[in-house]
C-alpha cells in the first residue's frame, strides 16, 4: 500500500476509513495483479511466515520475508535454507520497527516491570539479543551513543556472510502504521483477495 | 491377496509417522533428496533442557490430573445411569454426553471469560475444563464393562460372608480393572495431548509437551526439534497402552 | 417394592452428581457466556449492549464456514468408518497378519492430533516425502492447502480409522466368532460372512463411532489449520481466528462461530441417537 501510494510519507500513520478507501483499492489491486506470479497462482496463500520459509527452503518460492533478518546466518549454517540464500533490500526501503516493553496501567509491580526494562535495555543484553547465537534481532540502541567498551560488544559480534550490516539493511526504512490499519487491511485481504475464485 | 491387503493396511497405518521419524534423526534433510543427506541426534540432544524437563512434568501432572478427577467421575456415573429408573437414566446419560457434542475450542471460548473473573488459576482451569471433555470416554468405558458385569459374582461372595466393602475390593475391584486402566488411559490422553485448551485457556501459563510443540513447530529451520518432540510425546503413552495390553494378551494366549 | 426402591434411587442420583454437577457448570457457563459475548451482553470493555450484529455482519462468510467443515466433517467419518471396519474385517479374518495390523493400529491411537497433522504434512506436502519418494513429479496434486482439503481429510480418516477399528472390535470381536463359524457350517464364503454377518452386527458401534467422529472433526483445530487452504474457512480456524485479533470486536462473531459449531454437532448427535433408537426397535 506504501509502495503504490507513491511512498511511505504519503499513507497517514492513523487509520481512518477515508485514509483506507484511499489507499487501500490501489494494493489490493496491485496484490490481485500479482497473483500469477506466486505460489499455486494465489489460489491459496500460506498460512503464516514459517509456513512461507518452509516453502522457500523446499524451493517451492523463490522468495520469502523474515521478521528476524540476522537469524538468516544461523538457518543457512545450519543447511535449513539454501546456501544461495540472500537478502534482498527494497529501493523503496523497508518497514522497520523495534521490539519494544510496555507496562500495563494496572500493572501489579511497576517498579521491578521498570527494573526488567532497564535490563532488557542494557548495553550487555542488547549485545547478547544481537548476537545470531541466542537470538539475533538487531539492538534498538544508538551505538554511537555507547562507551567504548560498549560499543565493542556489538562490533565482536560476528560478521555475516548472508546478511548485510545494519545500515544497509536499515537504509530508507520508515515506521509503521497504526496497529488499527491491521484488522481493517486484513479483512479486505481476505474477501477480496485470499477468496476469490 | 490377504497379503496384499495386510501390507496396504500396514501401510496406512505407518506412512504418516515415516518422514516424522526419519526427521528426528536427520542432520540436514532438503528437497529433493528422498532421504536425509545426514544424520544426527541433534533434535533429541536439544530435547534434554530442564526446559522440556518441566515441559514433560506438566504434561504427565496434566494428564494425570485429568485421570485422577475423570476416572471416579465416570465410574460414578456409569453405576447412576445403571440404577436409576429410565427417565433419569437417560438425563444423566445425557448430560454425560453433552461434551462430546461441543467441540473443544467452543467450550474453551466460552468458558475462559467466566474462569478470567472467578480469577481461577490457569492449570486448574486448564485441568477442570479436560476432566469434563474427557468424563463421556470415562463414563461410557464403564458404561459398557458394567453391562457385561454380572452382579451375581458379588453376591456369591456377600453370601460366602464377604463384607460389602471385602466384595468390593476382591470381586468388583478385578472384574472392572482393565476397564478401569483403559478410562484412565483415555482420560491421561486427553490431558497429555492437549494444545488448544492448554493454549487458550492456559494463557502461557501452563507450558506442557504440545506447547513446546507448538512453539518449536512455528519456527523455521526447526523441523529435527519438533520430530523429536512428537517422539517424546508419542513414546511414553505408547509403553503405557503396551504395559497395560500386552499382560492381557499373554494371559488370553495362555 | 416402592420402599425398598426410593432410597436406591435417591443413592443413586448421589452418584450420578459428582459427574453430573461439572459438565453443567463448564457447559452451562460456557454456553451461556458464549452466547451472551455473541450479543454483545457481556463485553471486555463498555457497557453491556444488545446486538444481532456478530451474526449477521458476514452472514455469507458464517455460511461458506459451516458448509466447509460439514463437509470435511461427513467426507471424513465416511472414509474413517470405510477403512475401520476394514481394518476390523482384516484382523478377525486373518489371524497372525491380523494381530500385527491391530496392534500398529492401537498403537496411533495415542498419538495427538497435533502431531498427527504434522506428520501428514511432512509426508503429502508439496515437496514432502511422498512426492520425493514418487520422483518430484510436476503433476503432484495440490494436497496440503489444496482447495479440497484432502490433507486434512487424510489426517483424519488415519486417525480415526483406528478409533473406529478399535470401538468396532471392542463390541463384536466376542459374538462374531460363533456366528461366523455358524455361516461358515452353512457354506457362507469369506466376502458373505463379512457382508452378511460381521458388517450387520457392528452396525450399531459405527453408527455410534460415526457420530462421535464427524463431531470430532467438525470441531477439531489443529489440522484444519495446518493442512488447510487459507479459504475458505472451516469453523474452528475462523472462530479461533476471530477470537485470537487483536481487534477485541471480532470476539463477538468468535462467539458466534462457535455456537453454530456447537448447533451443528448437537444435531448431528441427535440424528445419531434417533437412528440407533430406531434400529433397536426395529431388530
Amino acid at each position: 500500500m506504501l509502495s503504490t501510494a507513491g511512498g511511505a510519507d504519503q499513507v497517514p500513520l492513523p487509520y481512518s476509513q477515508a485514509a483506507f478507501d484511499q489507499y487501500a483499492p490501489a494494493a489490493l489491486r496491485a496484490l490481485t495483479e500479482l497473483e500469477p506470479s506466486l505460489w499455486r497462482e494465489g489460489a491459496t496463500y500460506p498460512r503464516d511466515e514459517q509456513a512461507l520459509n518452509t516453502l522457500f527452503a523446499d524451493d517451492e518460492v523463490d522468495i520469502a520475508m523474515t521478521y528476524g533478518p540476522a537469524t538468516l546466518t544461523d538457518l543457512v549454517a545450519s543447511g535449513a535454507l539454501p546456501a544461495s540464500t540472500k537478502v534482498l533490500t527494497l529501493e523503496e526501503g523497508t518497514v522497520g520497527n523495534a521490539s519494544f516493553l510496555a507496562l500495563p496501567v494496572n500493572a501489579a509491580d511497576a517498579a521491578g516491570a521498570m527494573v526488567v526494562a532497564n535490563i532488557a535495555l542494557s548495553p550487555e543484553q542488547q549485545a547478547a539479543k544481537a548476537d545470531p547465537g541466542t537470538w539475533g534481532q538487531f539492538t534498538a540502541l544508538d551505538t554511537d551513543l555507547l562507551t567504548p567498551t560498549q560499543r565493542n560488544l556489538f562490533e565482536q559480534l560476528p560478521e555475516s556472510p548472508i546478511v548485510p550490516d545494519y545500515e544497509e539493511l536499515s537504509r530508507n526504512a520508515h515506521g509503521e502504521l497504526a496497529s488499527e490499519w491491521v484488522p481493517a487491511l486484513n479483512k479486505a485481504w481476505r474477501q477480496d483477495i485470499a477468496t476469490a475464485p | 491377496m490377504r497379503v496384499i491387503l495386510g501390507c496396504l493396511l500396514v501401510v496406512w497405518i505407518v506412512a504418516p509417522m515415516v518422514p516424522v521419524l526419519l526427521w528426528s534423526v536427520a542432520g540436514q534433510w532438503r528437497a529433493p533428496a528422498v532421504l536425509p543427506s545426514s544424520y544426527s541426534l541433534q533434535g533429541f540432544t536439544a530435547l534434554a533442557t530442564p526446559d522440556t524437563a518441566r515441559a514433560a512434568a506438566s504434561s504427565l501432572s496434566l494428564g494425570l490430573g485429568v485421570a485422577v478427577i475423570a476416572t471416579p467421575l465416570g465410574y460414578l456415573g456409569a453405576l447412576a445411569i445403571r440404577a436409576l429408573p429410565v427417565t433419569p437414566s437417560r438425563f444423566v446419560e445425557f448430560v454425560l454426553l453433552a461434551p462430546l457434542a461441543i467441540p473443544p475450542f467452543a467450550l474453551v471460548m466460552g468458558i475462559n471469560v467466566a474462569l478470567l473473573r472467578l480469577y481461577v488459576s490457569p492449570p486448574l482451569g486448564v485441568t477442570l475444563v479436560l476432566a469434563v471433555t474427557a468424563l463421556p470416554y470415562t463414563a461410557f468405558m464403564f458404561r459398557s464393562a458394567l453391562a457385561s458385569y454380572d452382579h451375581r459374582f458379588e453376591e456369591v461372595a456377600r453370601s460366602l460372608g464377604a463384607s460389602p466393602g471385602q466384595a468390593a475390593r476382591h470381586v468388583r475391584y478385578h472384574l472392572l480393572s482393565s476397564a478401569t486402566a483403559r478410562a484412565f488411559f483415555l482420560a491421561f490422553l486427553v490431558g497429555w495431548g492437549d494444545y488448544i485448551t492448554t493454549l487458550l485457556i492456559g494463557g502461557g501459563q501452563l507450558r506442557t509437551l504440545p506447547l513446546l510443540l507448538g512453539s518449536a513447530a512455528s519456527t523455521t529451520g526447526n523441523e529435527q526439534l519438533t520430530a523429536a518432540l512428537s517422539v517424546a510425546i508419542i513414546l511414553p503413552p505408547l509403553i503405557l497402552l503396551a504395559g497395560l495390553t500386552l499382560p492381557g494378551v499373554r494371559k488370553r494366549r495362555q | 417394592m416402592t420402599r425398598r426402591r426410593a432410597p436406591t434411587t435417591r443413592r443413586a442420583a448421589l452418584l450420578a452428581l459428582p459427574a453430573v454437577v461439572p459438565i453443567v457448570l463448564v457447559v452451562g457457563v460456557s454456553l451461556t457466556a458464549a452466547a451472551l459475548q455473541s450479543f454483545g451482553l457481556m463485553p471486555f470493555i463498555g457497557p453491556p449492549q444488545f446486538s444481532a450484529d456478530a451474526w449477521t455482519r458476514d452472514a455469507d462468510e458464517l455460511v461458506r464456514s459451516t458448509v466447509t467443515s460439514t463437509y470435511v466433517a461427513m467426507v471424513s467419518t465416511l472414509l474413517s468408518l470405510v477403512v475401520g471396519f476394514v481394518l476390523a474385517a482384516y484382523v478377525l479374518a486373518i489371524p497372525r497378519m491380523g494381530r500385527i495390523v491391530e496392534a500398529l493400529s492401537a498403537a496411533t491411537i495415542p498419538i495427538p492430533h497435533v502431531i498427527g497433522a504434522g506428520a501428514i504434512g511432512l509426508l503429502l506436502s508439496d515437496s514432502g516425502f511422498l512426492e520425493r519418494l514418487l520422483g518430484m513429479p510436476e503433476a503432484f496434486p495440490a494436497l496440503v492447502s489444496g482447495p479440497w482439503f484432502v490433507a486434512v481429510i487424510a489426517e483424519y480418516a488415519w486417525k480415526e480409522s483406528a478409533f473406529v477399528a478399535l470401538v468396532v472390535l471392542g463390541s463384536i470381536s466376542r459374538s462374531v466368532g460363533d456366528l461366523c463359524d455358524a455361516a461358515a457350517t452353512l457354506g457362507a464364503s469369506a466376502g458373505q460372512r463379512i457382508v452378511r454377518v460381521a458388517l450387520p452386527l457392528s452396525a450399531p458401534s459405527l453408527a455410534v463411532s460415526a457420530a462421535i467422529v464427524f463431531v470430532y472433526t467438525l470441531g477439531s483445530y489443529e489440522a484444519a489449520w495446518l493442512l488447510g487452504p487459507t479459504s475458505p474457512e472451516p469453523l474452528p480456524v475462523r472462530a479461533v481466528r476471530l477470537f485470537t485479533s487483536i481487534d477485541l470486536a471480532a470476539r463477538q462473531q468468535a462467539m458466534a462461530t462457535a455456537l453454530v459449531s456447537v448447533a451443528v454437532s448437537a444435531a448431528v448427535i441427535i440424528i445419531a441417537i434417533l437412528v440407533l433408537r430406531r434400529h433397536r426397535s426395529l431388530s
